[in-house]
């Protein structure tokens, strides 16, 4: 992406954000908006100084950047979202086991076979039971729970 | 004195209680190295545990997991660019470029040796300044701390020297975020957007391990990297670390400590305020401050030995005038109380022997963890031998869990992943996470003290005189200022002195 691409979107978010937060607060009370109302003034001039200096300024590439494989990326978001909404229904480590079993499997460079899906299947049982062991056992940290488990 | 501290030393020196603070600082830096899982955390855990101890030994374990949280938060920043703790957000700007570039075993030995250095100088603020840093700390009022939180907020200029505007943005946009919630003045509702569960604000653990943590998962994943980092196990790399911080990094070190311990003191202001101030006065006063956030050890030395030196100087207000400097002094204290201890001065000579062993026995925790974190160090390293598939899915499962742990609330999951997904594609369009986590942070605090400040000046009739003329403000202005402009004078010194030698040469 271009920097002059990357000021321009960032000025426009930055713009966005302050006026929903401006648009969400406009009913408070002034000791209540004060200090976000400083702040979207502010992110509203920083983001038109980004606007500007994204349509006027010159045409560099970002250089530290890497290609993203967006396929694989999203499907680390979406995976989780659903992972999330099973611990609701199959609580927390019997989700956490197929996750990270299907996902890793998914993911891995050994192929999607029978023997990697094993693999697969012994590293989602040993941190299943790492978690368990440490958060449950050990510690007793409450784990999110499903109307199952 | 002295007799006392001898004492407390052949105290904290007893097989049991060595076993205890061993224990504690494993588990300490295990816990600390799990995101989510924060010190306080970890103490408030222990704390049942030390109750069928004598209240000397149960101290000294209580005191080791602290340190050890402390010092553990700063392996998930290096290895994974996941602050473990809040306090170790400092740390990734320079921990993860180190682990990058396959330097990983000194950036884990750098933070191990500085965490242990900062813990013991702190600890030695404690044992012979406690009683005038009480009372220094009892001068900050709303407006220092303001100040002290804007001091604070100016790192964002150094850290973003070179995209100012995108750092302040950053930096806005996560202070607009912390606003999120209930007002801390009037206690009404705010930008919860129609979603009720927005009521209890944004947590900043889960939108820190949003930001750095899952947002980092979707680029290991994404960018079909084989692993996080190339690495071979260095078996020198501890000797040359302790060459390095010896021959360079002193200065740093104690300023960073001293830093750190003072900030501990004052009630609110943790390791993470530290760490970030001496990280910023560390690359401010460096000749080449564009070395840092490039994967230096002066950087990773700076943060942690700060954060480690706020467990010192937080127990001073605790133990000297009965007011917890942390939440974990806070936890601590109600330990003492449990088993009938008032703290407060008298506590120096009432129960003298406890506290002193108590003191001292900080430092021995400080000289063992050198020697834990060191063995413990030779098997976290080994995380970055594991594939980024493996490990990618295994942090997606810890986020949740370190996000769920802190308010038992799904919501917060929620969030964590919505900041993985602002801190991932922000970073692409050049805003900075630092930043950002850095506004999520001291935002509440800022809000709540410039609130009271404007009430104080309200009473009193003159806002200048509130805001510009306490001497310790008067500082934090001069220091702010400084800050904010000292990169800029910096650089053009060394522009004028690069073309003063190009000058040189051509004629």
């Amino acid at each position: 992406m271009s920097s002059r691409k990357a000021d321009l979107i960032a000025g426009v978010a930055s713009i966005v954000v302050a006026l929903l937060f401006g648009f969400q607060g406009r009913e408070l009370s002034l000791a209540s908006k004060v200090f976000p109302l400083v702040l979207e003034v502010f992110l509203v001039m920083m983001g038109l100084v980004l606007v500007v200096r994204g349509l006027t300024g010159c045409k560099e590439q970002h250089s530290d950047q890497e290609k993203i494989d967006y396929g694989r990326a999203w499907l680390v978001v979406v995976a989780s979202l659903v992972y999330v909404a099973c611990i609701n229904y199959a609580g927390f480590y019997v989700s956490t086991f197929v996750f990270l079993t299907l996902l890793s499997w998914w993911l891995s460079d050994r192929g999607r076979n029978l023997p990697s899906l094993g693999i697969s299947g012994l590293f989602g049982l040993l941190v299943t039971a790492a978690l368990y062991a440490t958060f449950w056992l050990f510690l007793k940290v409450p784990t999110p729970q499903g109307l199952l488990f | 004195m002295w007799e006392q501290i001898g004492a407390g030393l052949i105290n904290a020196l007893q097989p049991f209680n060595l076993f205890l603070a061993i224990a504690g600082l494993t588990g300490g830096i295990l816990i600390g190295a799990l995101p989510g899982l924060t010190a306080t955390m970890g103490v408030a855990l222990m704390v049942p545990l030390t109750f069928a101890m004598n209240p000397t030994s149960g101290l000294i374990m209580l005191g080791a997991i602290y340190s050890g949280a402390i010092y553990g938060g700063s392996n998930a920043a290096i290895l994974i660019n996941t602050p473990g703790t809040p306090s170790s957000v400092a740390t990734t700007f320079d921990g993860w470029p180190m682990c990058r570039a396959g330097k990983a075993d000194e950036a884990l030995n750098a933070s191990l040796l500085s965490s242990a250095f900062g813990g013991i100088v702190g600890t030695l603020f404690l044992l012979f300044l406690a009683a005038p840093l009480a009372r220094l700390a009892l001068k900050f009022g709303a407006p220092e701390f303001f100040w002290l939180c804007i001091f604070g907020l100016s790192t964002i200029a150094a850290m973003s020297a070179g995209n100012v505007f995108k750092g302040l943005v950053s930096g806005a946009l996560g202070l607009l975020v912390s606003t999120i919630g209930l007002d801390p003045i009037e206690g009404v509702p705010r930008f919860t957007f129609g979603y009720y569960p927005l009521v209890q604000g944004i947590e900043v653990i889960p939108a820190m391990i949003g930001l750095f943590s899952f947002s980092q998962v979707i680029n290991l994943v994404g960018s079909r990297q084989k692993y996080i980092a190339d690495y071979k196990p260095n078996p020198g790399a501890f000797m040359r670390v302790v060459r390095k911080l010896w021959k360079d990094c002193k200065m740093i070190l104690t300023r960073s400590s001293v830093i750190g311990a003072i900030v501990g003191i004052l009630p609110g202001a943790g390791g993470e305020i530290a760490s970030i101030i001496a990280y910023n006065e560390s690359k401010r006063w460096d000749r080449n401050p564009s070395r840092y956030g490039t994967g230096i050890v002066e950087g990773v030395a700076a943060s942690e030995s700060a954060n480690n030196a706020t467990i010192g100087g937080s127990l001073i207000p605790m133990l000297c005038l009965g007011i917890p400097g942390s939440a974990v002094a806070a936890v601590m204290m109600g330990a003492l109380l449990v088993h009938g201890i008032t703290p407060g001065f008298k506590i120096f000579t009432a129960s003298g022997n406890l506290a002193y062993t108590f003191i001292v026995s900080l430092l021995v925790v400080n000289v063992l963890m050198v020697l834990v974190g060191s063995l413990l160090i030779k098997g976290t390293a080994r995380v970055l031998n594991v594939p980024t598939s493996y490990v990618g899915v295994a942090i997606v499962a810890l986020s949740i869990i370190g996000s769920y742990a802190i308010r038992n609330s799904m919501v917060d999951v929620m969030i964590m992943i919505f900041f993985g997904l602002v801190g991932h594609f922000g970073s692409r369009i050049g805003l900075d996470t630092g930043a950002m986590a850095l506004g999520i942070i001291l935002g509440p605090i800022v809000e709540e003290n410039l609130g009271k400040s404007i009430a104080l000046a309200g009473a009193d009739g003159s806002v200048f005189k509130v805001f510009f003329t306490h001497p310790i403000s008067l500082i934090l202005i001069v220091l702010t200022v400084l800050s904010v402009i000292t990169p800029w004078l910096l650089s053009r010194r060394r522009g004028c002195s690069t073309k003063e030698a190009v000058d040189g040469v051509q004629s």
